[in-house]
C-alpha cells in the first residue's frame, strides 16, 4: 500500500478557498474508505507519514509511536542508532503522552537542515504519534485537516490493535484456566507421577512463554534414592536442588546473582516456585528465559510467579495423592498379611496342652498386632517321655509365620519317628533350615524332653531365653548351649540335664515376656520373671502362667508391644 | 521433544505443501514455520498443511505467529490446515481462535483432500 496513501488528499495550497466551501475536503465516503484502507494497512504509521509530508508539501520526515519509539520510520532520512536511542530515551523520559521533541533533537533527526515542525497526533489525550516534517505546512488550515483525519485513522487503528491484543489476552487467560482446570483432572485421574510431572512442567513452560524448564521433586520421602528429574531443554537443576528448596517462589533478572543451586544454570533469567505438601518441601519447579516477540528475554513477572507457584501446589497435591495411595495399598498389604499370618499361627499353636504321665503343663501365647514367630509346643512320645518347647523365630508376619509352620511339622515328624536324641533333632532341624532360601530364617529354641522314670529333663538351649526352674524354693537359670538355629552351619548344640522332682517348676518363655516395656521404656526384665516363678510354690502351672501374663500387661500399662508373649510352665508330680 | 523446531517441507502438488513440524513453537519455532510459508506462498502456493505431529508444546508467542501466518494466508485466498495436534494443543487452538479459521484434521490425506478443494 506504500505509494498510494489511503488518506483522503490534501487540498492543494492554492484552493484554500474552495477547501473552506468544502469543494476541496474529502468527502465521508473518502475518509470511510482511507480508514477501512489504513487499518488493513501492515504500516499504518508510514501511511500517514506519506500523507503529511504530502499534506505540507515537505520532502523529508520521521514519524514515532510512542510506544514503540525504538521503531520510528521516516522518509528522505536515515537516523543512525545513536539518533534512534535519543529519541526511544526522550519517551521513557517524559513518558508516551509526549507531545514534542527537543529542538536541538529534531534538528539533527532533520541532518540540521530545513525548518523542523512537530506536529502530535492525539486522541482522547492520547498522543498516538509524533510527526517530524522538515518545513512548515504550505497550507495550514488543509493540513490541520490532514492532521485530524490522520490522528482519527490512528486512533482507530490503535483501538483496533486494542481490541485485538485484549482478545488474544482474554483467550490466553482462558487457556491459563483450562491450563490449570486440566493438571487438576490429570491429578484426580492418575497416580502416575511421571506423565503428571511432564504435563506440568509442559505446560507451565508454554503458559510462561519460558525456553526451557526443569522440575525435581522426591516422590518416596522415606526413600533418599526416589528422585525425579524432569527436564525440557538444557536442564537447570539437578537432584541437589532439594538440599536448599526454597519457601517461597523466587525470581532472578539478568545479571541478578543466583543462589548456588541455580547459579549454573543456563538461563538469563529464572523463576522458580517449591513444591511443599503439608508443610514439607518435595521439590521445586524451575523455568528459564521469559520469550518476547522481538526474539528477546524478559523478566518473569508478578503474575507468573503465581501461574508457577500454581503449578507447584498443583504438583504437590499429585505427589500428596500418590503418597496416600501408595501408603493406603500397603497397609491393606500389611492387613491382608496379618491377618494371614495370624491364621497360620493360630492353627500351629496348640489350643489345649495335653495330659501327661508325671508332669502337668500349661502355658499360653499373646500375639502382637503384627503377629511374630513364637511358638510352643508338646510331643507325648510313644515311651512315656514327653518333649515340649518354646521357640522365637526371626522376622514378623506371614515369613515368620511360615517359619513356625517349618519348625513345627520338622519336630513333629522327629519325634513322631522316634527320634528322642535332643542335640540329633535340633542338628537335624537346623539342616532343614539352612536349606532354605529365605535370608532371615534363623530360630532360638529351648527344647526340653522330661523322663518321668528318671525323674530328669534333658534339654538344648539353642540360643534362647534361659529357662527358669525352681526346686525346693531356689531358682536357677538354664542357659543357652549354642547359638540360634539356621545361622552356623556347623553349630554343635550341647545338651544338659537338671533333676525335675515332684514340685518342680520349669518355666519357659519368650523375649517377649523379659523385653516387654513399659511407658518409661523400662524392660519387664528376669529379675521380675525369677521373682514371679520363686513365688509360685503351690500354685498350679495354669496360675503361673496367668499371674506371668498380668503381671507384664500391668507393668506395660496399656503401651503397645512390639513381640509377641509366650510361655510354658511345667510342674513335676 | 526438542527444544528447537525443525521444519520439514513435502510437496504432494504445486498447489498443496505440508509443513512437518518437530519441536517447540515458539518465538523462533514460529518464526521458522512462518518463514517457511512464506517462501512457499511467494512462490504461489498458499495452501497449507502443518503437521504438528512432534511437536508437544507450544507458546502463546508461537500461537500469534501461527495466527499472523493464518491471517496472510486467508488475504490470499488460501487454506491452512493442522494435522496430528496432542490432545492439549488442538485444545488451545480452539481457545485461541486459530480453530475458527483454520481447519484441524486427525490424519494428514483428509487434510490434504480438504486443502485441494477435493472436500469440504
Amino acid at each position: 500500500m506504500r505509494g498510494s496513501s489511503p488518506l483522503p488528499s490534501p487540498p492543494s495550497p492554492g484552493c484554500a478557498g474552495r477547501a473552506i466551501s468544502g469543494g476541496g475536503r474529502p468527502g465521508i465516503a473518502d475518509v470511510l474508505g482511507a480508514h477501512a484502507r489504513l487499518a488493513a494497512s501492515e504500516a499504518p504509521l508510514d501511511e500517514v507519514l506519506a500523507a503529511l509530508l504530502a499534506g505540507a508539501g515537505a520532502g523529508r520526515g520521521l514519524a514515532v509511536d510512542p510506544l514503540h519509539p525504538g521503531r520510528p520510520v521516516h522518509r528522505g532520512l536515515s537516523p543512525d542508532e545513536f539518533l534512534v536511542s535519543r529519541l526511544r530515551s526522550h519517551f521513557v523520559e517524559t513518558g508516551t503522552s509526549a507531545q514534542g521533541l527537543p529542538d536541538g533533537l529534531a534538528r539533527e533527526l532533520l541532518g540540521r537542515e530545513g525548518d523542523p515542525r512537530v506536529i502530535p497526533l492525539t486522541a482522547r489525550d492520547e498522543t498516538l504519534a509524533l510527526v517530524l516534517i522538515d518545513r512548515p505546512p504550505a497550507d495550514p488550515a488543509g493540513f490541520a485537516s490532514v492532521t485530524a483525519h490522520a490522528a482519527s485513522i490512528l486512533g482507530v487503528v490503535r483501538m483496533s490493535d486494542r481490541i485485538a491484543r485484549t482478545d488474544f489476552e482474554l483467550k490466553y487467560r482462558v487457556w491459563e484456566l483450562q491450563s490449570v482446570y486440566d493438571v487438576g483432572l490429570s491429578i484426580a485421574g492418575t497416580l502416575d507421577l511421571e506423565s503428571l510431572a511432564d504435563e506440568i512442567l509442559v505446560k507451565s513452560i508454554s503458559l510462561l512463554n519460558a525456553r526451557n524448564g526443569t522440575l525435581v521433586v522426591r516422590t518416596a520421602t522415606s526413600e533418599a534414592g526416589s528422585v525425579l528429574v524432569k527436564s525440557f531443554g538444557a536442564p537447570l537443576a539437578g537432584a541437589e536442588v532439594l538440599d536448599a528448596i526454597p519457601e517461597s517462589t523466587l525470581r532472578w533478572s539478568r545479571g541478578e546473582v543466583r543462589p548456588g543451586f541455580l547459579a549454573a544454570a543456563p538461563a538469563e533469567t529464572l523463576l522458580c516456585a517449591p513444591i511443599v505438601a503439608d508443610g514439607r518441601p518435595l521439590g521445586l519447579i524451575v523455568v528459564a528465559d521469559k520469550e518476547n516477540r522481538a526474539g528477546g528475554v524478559d523478566d518473569f513477572t508478578a503474575g507468573d510467579e503465581r501461574l508457577l507457584s500454581l503449578f507447584g501446589n498443583q504438583a504437590a497435591i499429585a505427589l500428596e495423592n500418590a503418597r496416600l495411595h501408595r501408603e493406603a495399598v500397603e497397609k491393606e498389604r500389611m492387613e491382608r498379611e496379618i491377618e494371614l499370618a495370624a491364621s497360620i499361627q493360630k492353627a500351629i499353636l496348640p489350643a489345649s496342652l495335653p495330659a501327661v504321665p508325671g508332669m502337668v503343663l500349661a502355658g499360653g501365647n499373646r500375639p502382637t498386632r503384627q503377629v511374630g514367630g513364637d511358638y510352643f509346643d508338646v510331643f507325648p512320645l510313644s515311651d512315656g517321655r514327653t518333649a515340649f518347647c518354646v521357640a522365637d523365630v526371626a522376622g514378623k508376619g506371614v515369613p515368620a509365620a511360615l517359619l513356625v509352620s517349618t519348625v513345627h511339622a520338622g519336630l513333629r515328624i522327629l519325634f513322631d519317628t522316634g527320634l528322642a536324641d535332643l542335640p540329633e533333632v535340633v542338628g537335624r532341624l537346623q539342616r532343614h533350615l539352612l536349606g532354605f532360601s529365605a535370608t532371615r530364617k534363623f530360630v532360638t529354641l529351648f527344647l526340653a524332653l522330661f523322663d518321668p522314670l528318671a525323674r530328669k529333663v534333658r534339654y538344648v538351649n539353642a540360643g534362647h531365653n534361659p529357662g527358669v526352674r525352681l526346686a525346693s524354693g531356689d531358682a536357677s537359670l538354664l542357659p543357652s548351649g549354642g547359638p540360634p538355629i539356621g545361622i552356623l552351619p556347623h553349630a554343635e548344640f550341647r545338651e544338659a540335664s537338671v533333676p525335675f522332682l515332684p514340685g518342680d517348676t520349669l518355666v519357659l518363655y519368650t523375649d517377649g515376656i523379659t523385653e516387654a516395656v513399659n511407658t518409661s521404656d523400662e524392660e519387664f526384665g528376669m529379675d521380675r520373671l525369677v521373682a514371679l516363678v520363686r513365688e509360685s510354690d503351690g500354685v498350679s502351672p495354669a496360675m503361673v502362667s496367668g499371674r506371668i501374663f498380668e503381671a507384664v500387661k500391668d507393668f506395660t500399662r496399656g503401651v503397645a508391644q512390639y513381640d509377641d508373649q509366650t510361655v510354658l510352665v511345667a510342674r513335676a508330680c | 521433544m526438542s527444544e528447537t523446531l525443525k521444519v520439514t517441507v513435502e510437496r504432494p502438488d504445486a498447489a498443496v505443501a505440508v509443513l512437518r513440524t518437530d519441536g517447540y513453537i515458539n518465538n523462533a519455532g514460529g518464526e521458522e514455520i512462518a518463514r517457511q510459508a512464506y517462501a512457499l506462498m511467494g512462490g504461489g502456493v498458499n495452501r497449507l498443511l502443518l503437521d504438528l505431529e512432534k511437536t508437544k508444546i507450544v507458546n502463546s508467542i508461537g500461537i500469534s505467529i501461527l495466527i499472523e501466518i493464518l491471517e496472510k494466508i486467508l488475504d490470499s485466498g488460501g487454506r491452512l490446515a493442522f494435522c496430528r495436534l496432542t490432545p492439549t494443543i488442538e485444545k488451545t487452538f480452539q481457545i485461541m481462535g486459530l480453530a475458527q479459521y483454520a481447519r484441524i484434521f486427525a490424519a494428514s490425506e483428509p487434510a490434504v483432500a480438504w486443502l485441494r478443494g477435493e472436500s469440504d
